[in-house]
């Protein structure tokens, strides 16, 4: 190490620059004996106490932490993905409809087959098992006659 | 006298075994910067305890830089570990100006610990002290890299990302700055010289 390349410094100044490395030197010299030992036991620790990288796969190196911090990246861009994709594809597919369009889809004469196929069942016993109770609306349903169209009457 | 390296690959072999936890490796690097850190450190600050305190907390941060993400050396470990040693004394520094801090060099008591340079007298030492006191920041803080941590002039362009050409012309600067202090401080110093005041530094 060439602390003072005088090579460097004009000839007038060479008085101050040499000085100047007598101080740097006193500086150096400014602590006792066990600096070294002081320094190396109060630092030395953080060497050891790191590595969670090593612990796992061999030397640590700068490659493999940042091999681990693009894993890391990559895995939360696939998950973030995943749930944009589900609920946009929820909100945007050909067959999906709004519970208030579902009602709406609903004829007049729908309702008025299902109230009628409803009043046709025994009473005493319409709701045994919901299975049998939804054969018998279905039942009722399809050799229910006909009723007579009153939607252009005005009842609605 | 503090231990050199011989070569680059002497310090690339003692940075990578420090790095896989080599606690000899380790106790060999602060062989070789321990002092350098510490005085630059304590150009600043004077106060030894605090120095010591502060070049410690460098040297963690360089122990667990190195432990977690290891580090391959391509010649640019001095201008790191100095850069860490500057920012950290940056802080302080701004932190002792905070809580106002005598700035009288010759009244801080780590000067009278120093042992005196050969053909420098302590008296010298002091006055050139208090002369630094006396220059910007900036200026100071390229000498003191220079003669206190014993960087070339190359390495402490790359840390400050200055030039080297514009580094070397406020170096010189600051040198003449100096000489121009010192030189009054002499004209002053001698009524006291004559009466016999100080007589080591008549001598």
């Amino acid at each position: 190490m060439n602390t003072t390349d005088l090579n460097q410094i004009p000839d007038d100044l060479r008085v101050i620059d040499a000085r100047l490395a007598a101080l740097g030197q006193a500086d150096r010299d400014a602590t006792d004996g066990q600096f070294e030992d002081r320094l190396t036991r109060a630092t030395s620790g953080m060497l050891s106490s790191a590595p969670a990288l090593r612990l796992v796969g061999g030397e640590s190196s700068p490659r493999r932490a940042a091999w681990m911090g693009f894993a890391r990246y990559a895995a939360a861009a696939v998950i973030l993905l995943s749930f944009g994709s589900a609920i946009y594809l929820a909100n945007t597919g050909p067959t999906k409809r709004t519970p208030i369009e579902d009602i709406a889809a609903i004829s007049l004469d729908d309702l008025i087959n299902s109230t009628a196929a409803l009043e046709s069942l025994d009473a005493s016993d319409p709701f045994t098992t919901l299975l049998s109770d939804l054969d018998t609306i279905d039942q009722a349903l399809r050799t229910q006659p006909s009723i007579p169209d009153t939607s252009t009457t005005g009842s609605m | 006298m503090q231990p050199q390296l011989t070569s680059d690959s002497d310090l690339s072999r003692i940075i990578a075994a420090a790095s896989r936890g080599d606690q000899s490796a380790w106790r060999e690097m602060i062989g070789l910067y321990g002092r350098r850190v510490f005085a630059l450190v304590r150009s600043r600050v004077h106060k030894p305890d605090l120095a010591e305190e502060l070049t410690q907390s460098v040297f963690a941060t360089v122990a667990g830089k190195l432990g977690t993400t290891g580090y391959t050396e391509q010649g640019k470990f001095e201008a790191w570990l100095f850069r860490i040693a500057v920012n950290r004394i940056r802080d302080e520094v701004r932190r002792l100006k905070r809580h106002a801090t005598p700035t009288d060099p010759v009244t801080f008591d780590g000067v009278s610990t120093a042992a005196p340079a050969q053909r420098v007298s302590e008296t010298e030492l002091a006055a050139l002290r208090k002369a630094m006191g006396t220059l910007s920041d900036a200026d100071r803080e390229i000498i003191e890299l220079r003669h206190h941590a014993g960087l070339p002039f190359a390495t402490i362009a790359e840390m400050l990302d200055e030039p080297i050409g514009t580094l070397l012309a406020r170096h010189h600067r600051a040198l003449k700055k100096l000489k121009e202090l010192l030189a009054g401080s002499d004209a002053d110093d001698e009524p006291n010289q004559r009466s016999g005041i100080s007589a080591e530094h008549a001598r």
